[in-house]
């Protein structure tokens, strides 16, 4: 079966005075119908321009260059065609919906203006679809809230409109880019059920964004790990966590507190050194001055190993004993 | 009797009035609501609550920064209203959330981190700058960084400033809110080994405020769960983590997401009802969210957490209230 969303060799640049800024170093990744990936990295490590990249919402600074990108029968490369299915049949929500949402608006007003952009309806349909929408995602008395600014609404709320507001045209696709950040532990779980729930009986493929890899851990189909703008290692959550073949991939899982696993008051895992710059020629494997395993040859281009669906750049892995890294 | 607490609070309230609405009357926000807790020498003590629930503000007061609106910090059996902010600044010290708005960004590094030697005017300016930096050297930062300015740096790199200062005065107590929650993992567990390591180093005593359970439970030997202002359960490390009596704890940690891919994302079975700090719930605060809520939760305030030998401030675990154990654990 095609994938619902192509991306390949996906390259985001920023020219500065001087220098070049490689901050998506040749992404490619796809999405099938109703899956889940999640692209997940530290800071700086380019998974939201690569999302922007999707949508044509790059800063200006920025150029993109891609081999090929496409979404269904759209050519994602055509800017007049992104425009036809940017929130439309590819929407979007983002971490804080309160600068995402308009404060001086009505969230009615804000929840139907794309909808009878991209449909046509008449207003009141619109507010129909609207009412429709917010009781899909569980918002009591939705004909209330529709005259209620952002500000009325706690941050729980807020997020549940952000993505009834995505809903409102049937989307496809939603890019969620770290849409529980900001929330308390209690509500992102509550936040991350509905998204579940709504994907389950709507269809919808999500591509998210996040740092966390507790919660990536379990939403997953599939798992991006970028490093530093590029994809370091795909795969299933079970492959991912059970048997990560990427040796940054392992030393993040390691960093992070796993009660239950790790021992309480004992020293956690660290990666020394910082992310290297990326200005510039970025040769070679990108973690090697932080790796363990690094070798000499790890300064020439990466190699990109496979085992099915499990994919990673590294020269190690491929020779590894299947036991060895099985899953505790 | 045992050795007395280092630091305690004393029925420790903070309200604050609150505009509502341009005509309308302004309400009280009831932010900690009659808090009483001891901090024992050498221990570290984890505060985890949601948004809203108090700990904030909480550590304002422990620092003397916030003057309660009832109640009492006391600091080794003094109160510290009394100390005078200077004296108390000397053995309690902060560590803040951002690192990049709590380090004044047109000083060096070096500024920044001997300050508070110069503003209790200790020992010479030599001596100043030995000590401050002896302490950089200590929490990882480079010589080189000395004359640098704060926006040169990481965020772990900040943090390390931020932390740098704060012990720089030798302080028994750490105050520390959120250290670790700007920062990407890689660079949390490394601020988390420092401070652990840096305790046992100082003999400091620790406050690790946090929303993040599975890094107090790293790090915490007991633990002060906050809702709406109050302490709702207070245990050992293991006590919290492995038998957890609130029912609003047992919620909070079945939503920490750990690494468990084939667990999914977990049905927290709590009311839909948002917590409003502005109205709270009559009766036990987090009743109209509590799956196990039953008679008297709607009426009867929960019995307050013993700062002494803990517990949770819940009527199923109190005798008085309990219901039949059939009902209760049915």
């Amino acid at each position: 079966m095609e994938p619902l969303l192509q991306v390949r060799d996906l390259k985001v640049d920023f020219k500065l005075r001087t220098n070049t800024l490689h901050a998506v170093r040749g992404m490619s990744f796809e999405v099938r119908e109703g899956e889940t990936l999640c692209i997940v990295g530290e800071s700086g490590c380019g998974k939201s321009m690569t999302s922007l990249a999707l949508m044509d919402l790059l800063p200006r600074a920025a150029t993109r260059s891609v081999g090929a990108m496409r979404f269904g029968e759209v050519d994602l490369t055509d800017r007049r065609a992104v425009r036809r299915v940017r929130g439309n049949e590819m929407a979007m929500i983002f971490q804080e919906p309160m600068t995402a949402l308009n404060p001086a608006f009505p969230i009615g007003d804000q929840m139907t203006e794309a909808y009878i952009h991209h449909t046509g309806a008449t207003g009141s349909a619109a507010r129909a679809r609207a009412v429709e929408m917010l009781n899909e995602v569980g918002i009591a008395s939705p004909e209330k809230r529709l005259g209620q600014y952002p500000h009325q609404l706690s941050g729980g709320l807020r997020q549940r409109v952000m993505i009834a507001m995505a809903l409102m045209t049937s989307p496809k696709l939603l890019i969620a880019d770290e849409p529980t950040t900001a929330l308390d532990v209690t509500i992102q779980a509550q936040i991350l059920r509905l998204l579940r729930d709504l994907q389950q009986r709507l269809g919808i493929a999500i591509v998210f964004i996040t740092h966390d890899l507790g919660l990536v851990s379990r939403i997953a189909d599939r798992i991006v790990v970028m490093y530093a703008g590029a994809r370091v290692e795909e795969g299933s959550a079970a492959e991912i966590f059970g048997a990560p073949r990427h040796p940054y991939t392992q030393a993040l899982i390691d960093c992070i507190p796993q009660p239950g696993k790790s021992e309480r008051g004992a020293p956690l895992g660290t990666i020394p050194g910082v992310v290297p710059s990326l200005m510039g020629d970025v040769r070679g494997c990108a973690f090697r001055s932080r790796c363990p395993v690094a070798q000499p040859i790890c300064a020439d281009a990466v190699p990109l190993r496979a085992e099915g669906g499990h994919v990673w750049a590294c020269i190690h892995g491929a020779e590894k004993d299947e036991t060895e890294r099985a899953p505790a | 009797m045992s050795q007395p607490p280092i630091l305690e609070t004393l029925g420790l309230h903070r309200r604050f009035r609150v505009s509502q609405g341009m005509f309308k009357p302004k309400a009280t926000l009831n932010a900690v609501n009659g808090v009483d807790l001891r901090v024992m020498r050498g221990e570290t003590l984890g505060i985890v609550g949601e948004s809203g629930c108090g700990k904030s503000t909480l550590a304002q007061m422990l620092l003397n920064l916030l003057p309660p609106s009832e109640g009492h910090v006391l600091f080794d059996g003094h109160p510290a209203a009394d100390a005078g902010r200077a004296a108390f600044a000397r053995r309690v010290q902060p560590i803040f959330q951002d690192p990049f708005s709590s380090l004044n960004p047109r000083k060096t590094i070096l500024d920044i981190v001997s300050m508070p030697l110069r503003v209790h005017r200790i020992g010479t300016a030599a001596e100043q700058e030995r000590t401050a930096r002896r302490l950089m050297e200590r929490v990882g930062l480079p010589a080189r960084f000395a004359s640098r300015y704060p926006k040169e740096l990481s965020g772990g790199q900040r943090q390390r400033v931020a932390i740098a200062r704060a012990l720089v005065m030798q302080p028994e107590v750490v105050i520390c809110d959120e250290p670790t929650s700007a920062l990407d993992a890689s660079v949390q567990s490394q601020i988390l080994n420092l401070l652990m390591e840096l305790k046992a180093d100082f003999n400091l005593t620790y406050v690790f405020i946090s929303h993040n359970l599975s890094v107090v439970e790293h790090i915490a030997d007991r633990v002060a769960v906050m809702y709406l202002g109050r302490v709702v359960e207070l245990t050992g490390v293991d006590g919290i983590f492995d038998a957890p009596q609130h029912p609003y704890t047992k919620a909070l940690l079945e939503s920490v997401l750990t690494v468990a891919p084939d667990d999914g994302v977990p049905d927290l079975a709590l009311g839909a009802g948002f917590p409003d700090p502005l109205h709270p719930a009559p009766g036990c605060p987090f009743h109209p969210r509590c799956p196990r809520a039953y008679g008297p939760c709607d009426s009867v305030v929960p019995r307050p957490v013993s700062p002494v030998t803990g517990g949770a401030a819940c009527h199923l675990t109190d005798p008085e209230y309990a219901p039949d154990k059939e009902r209760a654990f049915a």
